[in-house]
């Protein structure tokens, strides 16, 4: 089945923000940003930019009615600075302007004077002058200090990871249209509809339900806009309250990426201890996160990399702490993988690097270690329905790991100029928000006189086909044609309190929401159509197809005419459903328990060839096994494994962000900041399902898939690595990703 | 204002190679491009014209290191002086699309890449040592 929103898609039919038709007299907004990365505020002087023509009102901190605040796990951010600015692009003031270019050139009249203090961007100078976002965490298991004398192999080392902006093609923006009564309707480009609606009124000083919020769709997010679009769309609420006039407010791509934070840069330590049978008996790491100015989602995101720290593998004795470093850069934020890809790739370089010293593949320590059933994680989860192994085997079985070994081996030695490197990534992704409590969703159904279906959940859609696998999702559970439903715009006032559709968990719990709400409508359509065909036992009805069958017999009551003789017969064809993920819980005193409903598996072989001249490099394939548990659909799954697994590729070869001492973005456009392109892409991309896999915890048994494909790229920092050796076993290159081509030629001549 | 290019029909036994090394290899702007030009007489170079990009502020004609390849056999040895001598015409500065060690590094490989491209049968690996 195709996506329904693809056609759209490449028509151009499709509406984003900027394409919705606004009421006539919009005014624009523009936001007056911090052009320095540490200071006290000593003047704002807003009299020649308010005198410009078209120029509304200028609003600074002073005019915020309610709380200057927009933190959400700590309040720790104002919308608009008041005092002190902590980043270049900190919000400063808003100008409301007649046009959004009267609004940008008022911007450039706005004089700011500045005390400049001392600037930090580095997190571990950051953690050395105690500028912390929150005290350390630390997760463990076993006693890692007792069990450094069972290794008979012992390897430290420094792994550092670069940041990555999100790249959506729509920026952020929002739109908001005052109504009647002092009620404001924010039409915005986010994750996170109820932050919005939340920090709009926190701002405000209104009540929540005075606000409504409305998401059609995104133009991709990655995580971009989980918290950081409430702050546009706030913005445009406060112009809208101010001024009594809709507000519209779209970032330049420029703007967008100065002002916005990106994926956490790390900074790690790790230890690890083998034993002679090549079992990691222990493994200690302490990971520096480069949070930014302020906490943003960086504290959850922590977490994450915690969780993650030991990827597919079982290792008794565990001691990870992560650090949150508090710098003068934009708040970092989530980004698909959440602190998980970070975690992952420090245990990848201690393993790879322990093979080196042993001279073996890294793969035969990674396949002895594999997480088996019985095992537990060391934050004390069992790994039920561990399949990291069969997902290791398969790929094994059809790929032939070691033929593909020898092919690379064969090549390096005929070939003097070019080098090939081989990888294997096995994955593991803990599924649930790691904050339990988000785990929740509800879902709006309604069923038309006319038969056709409208349905409201929580979840927004963003390209990654959340809105296909629900309808299909209600197609099954009503066993009628996807055509006959629509899946409704996002919005508070139909779906209160959502969690954000992040962690990979948008079709699980709003899926699950919305098969629940319809289950009740099919319930109690099947107890109408028994009384109207007067049998008495209503189990002996079915509906497939459109049609009731009695006894597994066609009967002549199609959907159209018992959807229309339930509604005569005054009959509820709606349900509002909620779902929340069973069995998860997890302790923060002790850091053990149950945090996820289940994890997600998946093995990749990666090959890579270098040009050892040059120092260039090409990705010939990336073979991959992946646990879908039962797809809802096939064509999105692979979509989002592939879309994944490059975007992973950019983060660890191409991606480089770069700032100045200064705090200042020196890869700011798309002329500096590289994304992989199809070139880039690997050539060859298979991609096999894991078969014998089914998850309760799915809706239609399958599992969640937005973010588990993007750590296969890890496996591509390896190939690219290990070819590097091949040419030069004596190479200095460091574990410092992107292995961009300049690392790459630098590792081959050192 | 650029009034005229003026482009020389190459010579015959002319020899042409283009080199450029980018973060990205499609639509990037390069970090270091070289050309070069050769004018070859059997295993002798007979002129040479040699050019680079990325290495200082403007791209740039390497005179020095071309005049230096006038009338010499070529060999292993020939292209590391060349090298040598490149490396004293330029002055690359560390910038977003590198470091100052990276672009003269990426240089010196890419005047060995012409000659592994255009004299295979002469230059050898060991030319990357």
């Amino acid at each position: 089945m195709i996506n329904s929103d693809v056609k759209n898609h490449i028509q151009g039919k499709s509406l984003f923000i900027d394409d919705i038709i606004i009421p006539e007299g919009t005014l624009y907004a523009s936001v007056c940003v911090s052009q320095k990365a540490h200071a006290k505020i000593t003047k704002i002087d807003l009299a020649e930019a308010i005198k410009l023509d078209g120029v509304i009102n200028i609003f600074t901190s002073a005019d915020i009615p309610g709380e200057n605040q927009v933190g959400g796990i700590i309040q720790d951010e104002t919308l608009l600075a008041k005092d002190e600015i902590h980043f270049i692009g900190e919000p400063i003031a808003l100008v409301i302007a007649e046009s959004d270019s009267i609004a940008k050139n008022a911007i450039g009249k706005i004089l700011i004077e500045y005390d400049e203090q001392e600037v930090i961007v580095d997190p571990r100078e950051a953690f050395e002058n105690n500028s912390l976002i929150m005290p350390p965490k630390t997760f463990e298991s076993g006693n890692v200090n007792d069990a450094w004398k069972e290794c008979i192999t012992i390897v430290e080392g420094k792994v550092e990871s670069g940041g990555q902006e999100h790249l959506y093609l729509e920026t952020q923006g929002a739109v908001t249209i005052p109504q009647e009564g002092g009620n404001l309707k924010i039409i915005s480009s986010t994750q996170s509809p109820t932050a919005v609606q939340r920090t709009a009124a926190r701002i405000l000083n209104l009540p929540m339900n005075k606000i409504e919020v409305d998401v059609l769709r995104l133009g991709g997010a990655f995580g971009g806009k989980e918290d950081q679009a409430t702050h546009w769309a706030v913005f445009t609420a406060l112009g809208a309250y101010l001024t009594g006039k809709p507000v519209k407010l779209i970032l330049s791509r420029s703007d967008d990426l100065y002002m916005t934070g990106k994926r956490h840069p790390y900074s790690s330590d790790y230890k690890i201890g083998l034993n002679k049978d090549l079992k990691i008996i222990a493994y200690e790491a302490t990971y520096y996160q480069n949070a930014g100015a302020v906490a943003d989602l960086s504290p959850a995101i922590l977490e994450r990399t915690l969780f993650h720290a030991t990827n597919a593998y079982f290792i008794p004795n565990v001691k990870a702490t992560a650090i949150s470093c508090k710098t003068n850069l934009p708040p970092n934020t989530a980004f698909r993988g959440f602190g998980g890809p970070q975690g992952k790739f420090v245990i990848e370089s201690a393993i790879n690097k322990a093979a080196n010293i042993l001279d073996i593949n890294a793969a035969e320590i990674q396949k002895k270690n594999l997480i088996d059933a019985g095992n537990s994680f060391y934050y004390g989860q069992k790994a039920n329905d561990a399949k990291a192994i069969p997902s290791w085997n398969k790929a094994d079985e059809i790929y032939e790991i070691k033929k593909l070994q020898e092919e690379v081996n064969l090549f390096n030695y005929e070939n003097k100029f070019y080098k090939k490197g081989f990888s294997v990534m096995p994955i593991c992704f803990g599924i649930s928000f790691t904050n339990t409590f988000l785990n929740q969703a509800s879902a709006l159904v309604h069923i038309y006189s006319d038969g056709s279906v409208g349905v409201s959940t929580a979840a927004i859609e963003m390209g990654q086909g959340v809105n296909e696998k629900i309808k299909i999702a209600v197609a099954n559970t009503f066993s009628i044609n996807t055509d006959r439903i629509k899946i409704e715009s996002t919005n508070t006032t139909r779906i209160a309190n959502s969690s954000a559709t992040a962690a990979s968990s948008g079709a699980d719990l709003n899926g699950n929401a919305a098969i629940k709400a319809s289950k009740n409508i099919l319930n109690r359509l099947l107890k109408f159509a028994s009384k109207h065909l007067e049998i008495n036992d209503e189990t002996k009805l079915k509906l497939i197809d459109g049609i009731v069958l009695v006894n597994d017999r066609k009967t002549e009551l199609i959907w159209k005419d018992l959807i229309y003789l339930a509604y005569t017969n005054r009959i509820n064809l709606s349900s509002h459903e909620f779902y929340a993920t069973p069995e998860i819980y997890f302790d923060k005193t002790t850091n053990k328990g149950n945090p996820f409903a289940y994890h997600v598996y998946g093995t990749a072989l990666t090959c890579a060839t270098v040009d050892c001249i040059r120092g260039t490099y090409e990705i010939d394939y990336v073979k991959i096994v992946h646990d879908f548990g039962k797809s809802i659909d096939q064509k999105i799954d692979i979509g989002q494994t592939e879309g994944g697994l490059v975007q992973g590729i950019g983060w660890l070869t191409l991606e480089e962000l770069k700032y100045s001492d200064e705090g200042k973005l020196l890869s700011n456009s798309l002329s500096t900041y590289k994304i992989p392109d199809i070139y880039s892409a690997p050539k060859n991309i298979e991609i096999e399902f894991l078969s014998d896999s089914e998850n309760r915890f799915g809706p239609l048994k399958s599992k969640a898939i937005g973010e588990p494909p993007l750590m296969y790229g890890i496996g591509t920092f390896f190939a690219i690595f290990n070819a590097v050796k091949s040419f030069n076993p004596e190479t200095k290159i460091e574990y410092s990703a992107p292995i961009t081509p300049e690392k790459v030629l630098m590792g081959l001549y050192s | 204002m650029i009034e005229k290019i003026i482009i020389q029909i190459p010579e015959r036994n002319s020899l042409f190679n283009f080199e450029k090394v980018s973060k990205r290899t499609h639509l990037d702007i390069s970090s270091v491009n070289s050309a070069v030009l050769l004018s070859v007489n059997q295993d002798k170079i007979t002129r040479a014209r040699l050019s680079a990009g990325g290495i200082s502020p403007i791209p740039l004609y390497l005179s020095k290191t071309s005049k230096f390849l006038h009338d010499k056999k070529i060999s292993n040895e020939l292209v590391l002086e060349a090298i040598r001598i490149a490396k004293l015409e330029i002055s690359p500065i560390s910038d977003i699309r590198g470091s100052k060690e990276y672009k003269t590094l990426l240089l010196s490989q890419l005047i060995k890449a012409h000659f592994l491209e255009l004299f295979p049968e002469i230059i050898t690996a060991e030319v990357l040592k």
